[in-house]
């Protein structure tokens, strides 16, 4: 579930986040309070509060006073916005330098994509 | 009240409460057996000398004694366990051994009182085959006061071996000659040594009262010195598993 | 009260030779569950023991609020640690009994929670702690020490001979309860994977001395292992602590202890290392084991 391998407050959040993304979470849905998340998943209280209140600052969650923490109802929207800017870093450059390293003609690679789009389109 | 005192004295009523009912059962079953063996010698041989006085004399010390070691081996630990200090374990400890050898005094005591009673329906006379403090048989006062000075002794050096032991064997193999020398007075207190030496040597050198019991409380405290100094800082070790 | 602890060069030797604890240091702020790791014989339960009061430092000093630990009933009636299967379970004694006995004995005991749990791990209240079997001993120590609600609980080890389910019910319960009456919990442990998600700072004790005392999520960022050509890797490392190095032909890779900042990770990427996570287990293995010293101490 969660591993030793990096900060779990940061996977708590990537996950919830993904949750958001995949549509497993809508806006204003009420996500499960620290201490039910805290026990569920067997981690530290004080660990799954920083990683609420870190979605709490980066806009994806909100709170309301003595009832939970929700969904911001633009959330799914602009996580999408972060992940597209972030993407073409993260994704696509990274494809085009292994794909350069392996001797692929980045002309294989606009055709594979080309390929792929027209398939969705049929 | 009682549980104001439960309140100030935690440890002594979970001692308390563990010993006092196993003296009680115990003091029962001796009863019963030392009425039965004097009516059994007396039908056979004819008139005994006070049964219970030879039995009590003898039995209810060691008892007494293995009380004062249970009271290390099983309460220690578990005092500490629960976040009490050893001050006020043997402090505690000191209550408890005065209580309990009281107790088993009075008890004692009673035993006395039944045999008479005994002996009264069977008409034989209840004599006493050695002396300590008390002549003779129905002096109750003297009897009570000498088994529980004599058995205060004794729960005081069960309590000093115990807390020896507790503390390391050399130190437990230590006090063991320290415990003989803290019991020595009872011999005199109650006439009889139940050691296969010493006993009557001393019991014939003829100490006035006075130096019996001054000799007695000089050692008790020395008992309960050398059981702070064995206790004040010992170690819980962990339990061997 | 305030269950702030501190250890200032706290020693422990046994028998005057053997250094069980050597100048041991720290604070802890309190109110937070706690994991005292380290290999068999590194110290950890002379430390709790010596915070319990259960034992006098040879050296140094350690407080609780303040308050200095050995046979001041203030402080040890606030304290309790359970190591292994508890020396509060006398063999001879009903588990029912030795629950009312830590009734009388301490004032916090919640009885009606110490049955809960009893039940909870299955405990024959009837049995003589002697005839429980070995996780089942371990399950009384664990209802004793989470009954107690002292201010300060630690727990030795205190799952040795339970199943996983038995451990994951110990788990829960004590996450519960740290959340429903927060207080200073302190675990220690070799089982890092299963519980480590559980603490909020770890302690590292290796050969009776502290290696090390972090945020457990610091310590999850904290190490990386570089691996590359092995003068590259050198240069990277230079300066920083390294806690072992592997290596093969011409490529080393090197566990080292430090979080890397973008600026660093740009910077080995540009000499074409690979940077990996390094999981808390492994980051203990590197800081603990014994070949350490032969390659020299740490950098």
């Amino acid at each position: 579930m969660f591993d030793d391998r990096s900060p779990i407050y940061r996977q708590i959040a990537e996950r919830i986040e993904a949750d958001v993304l995949n549509g497993a979470l809508r806006g204003d849905e009420q996500v499960m309070s620290t201490t039910k998340y805290a026990a569920f998943h067997r981690i530290n209280p004080a660990t799954v509060a920083k990683a609420f209140q870190q979605l709490v600052d980066d806009g994806v969650l909100y709170k309301r006073r003595g009832i939970g923490m929700f969904v911001s109802p633009d959330a799914p929207e602009a996580l999408r916005e972060r992940r597209r800017k972030s993407f073409f870093t993260d994704v696509v450059d990274p494809m085009v330098a292994q794909a350069r390293t392996l001797g692929i003609p980045l002309s294989d690679l606009v055709a594979r994509i080309t390929e792929m789009s027209e398939g969705d389109r049929r | 009240m009682t549980s104001r005192i439960a309140q100030r004295w935690p440890t002594l009523r979970v001692t308390l409460s563990a010993h006092l009912p196993f003296i009680a059962v115990l003091w029962v079953l001796f009863t019963v057996v030392a009425l039965v063996i004097a009516g059994v010698v007396g039908m056979t041989n004819g008139m005994p000398d006070s049964v219970v006085h030879d039995a009590a004399t003898q039995a209810p010390r060691w008892l007494l004694f293995g009380l004062g070691l249970d009271l290390v081996g099983t309460y220690l630990r578990l005092q500490l366990a629960h976040g009490r200090t050893r001050r006020e374990f043997l402090g505690q400890a000191v209550a408890h051994a005065v209580l309990i050898s009281g107790f088993a005094a009075v008890l004692v005591t009673l035993c006395y009182l039944a045999e008479r009673a005994l002996y009264a329906i069977l008409d034989w006379p209840q004599t006493l085959d050695r002396t300590g403090l008390f002549t003779a048989a129905d002096q109750y006062p003297v009897i009570f006061g000498a088994y529980w000075l004599a058995l205060l002794l004794w729960t005081a050096a069960g309590v000093l071996i115990g807390l020896g032991f507790f503390r390391s064997s050399g130190a437990g193999v230590l006090t063991i000659p320290l415990g003989l020398v803290v019991v020595l007075p009872s011999i005199v207190v109650v006439g009889n040594s139940g050691l296969p030496f010493l006993g009557d040597e001393l019991a014939g050198v003829g100490l006035s009262t006075a130096a019996v019991l001054g000799a007695s409380a000089g050692l008790f405290v020395l008992a309960v010195g050398l059981a702070w100094a064995m206790v004040r800082d010992v170690p819980m070790k962990t339990k061997a598993p | 009260m305030s269950t702030f602890i501190e250890a200032d060069r706290l020693s422990l030797r046994y028998d005057n030779t053997v250094t069980a604890l050597d100048e041991v240091s720290f604070t802890l702020t309190g109110g937070k569950i706690y994991g005292l790791l380290g290999r068999n014989g590194s110290g950890k339960t002379s430390l709790l023991s010596v915070l319990a009061g259960y034992r006098k430092a040879s050296g140094g000093t350690v407080t609780v609020g303040g308050r200095p630990v050995f046979e001041n009933a203030e402080v040890t009636g606030q304290v309790c640690l359970v190591r292994g299967t508890g020396d509060a379970a006398v063999s001879n004694v009903k588990v029912k009994e030795l629950l009312d006995f830590a009734g009388h004995l301490r004032p916090s005991w919640d009885a009606d929670y110490a049955r809960e749990l009893a039940e909870l791990f299955e405990l024959s209240l009837d049995k003589t702690a002697g005839a429980l079997s070995h996780g089942r001993q371990s399950a009384l120590g664990i209802v004793v020490g989470l009954a107690s609600r002292t201010p300060v609980t630690m727990f030795d080890e205190s799952y040795l001979g339970l199943d996983a389910p038995a451990r994951y019910k110990f788990y829960d319960a004590l996450l519960a309860e740290a959340m429903a009456h927060p207080r200073t919990m302190i675990l220690s442990t070799h089982l890092i994977e299963e519980v480590s998600a559980l603490f909020e700072e770890v302690l590292i004790l290796d050969e009776g001395r502290l290696v090390l005392h972090d945020d457990a999520e610091s310590l999850r960022a904290a190490g990386s292992a570089v691996t590359g050509d092995a003068e590259q890797v050198d240069r990277f490392v230079d300066g920083m602590r390294v806690l072992g190095e592997k290596r093969l032909g011409r490529t080393k890779s090197a566990m080292v202890y430090g979080e890397l900042d973008a600026d660093r990770r740009a910077q080995a990427h540009a000499a074409g290392l690979d940077l990996g996570p390094l999981a808390l287990q492994d980051l203990f293995v590197h800081l603990t084991e014994p070949a350490r010293a032969e390659q020299g101490e740490p950098r």
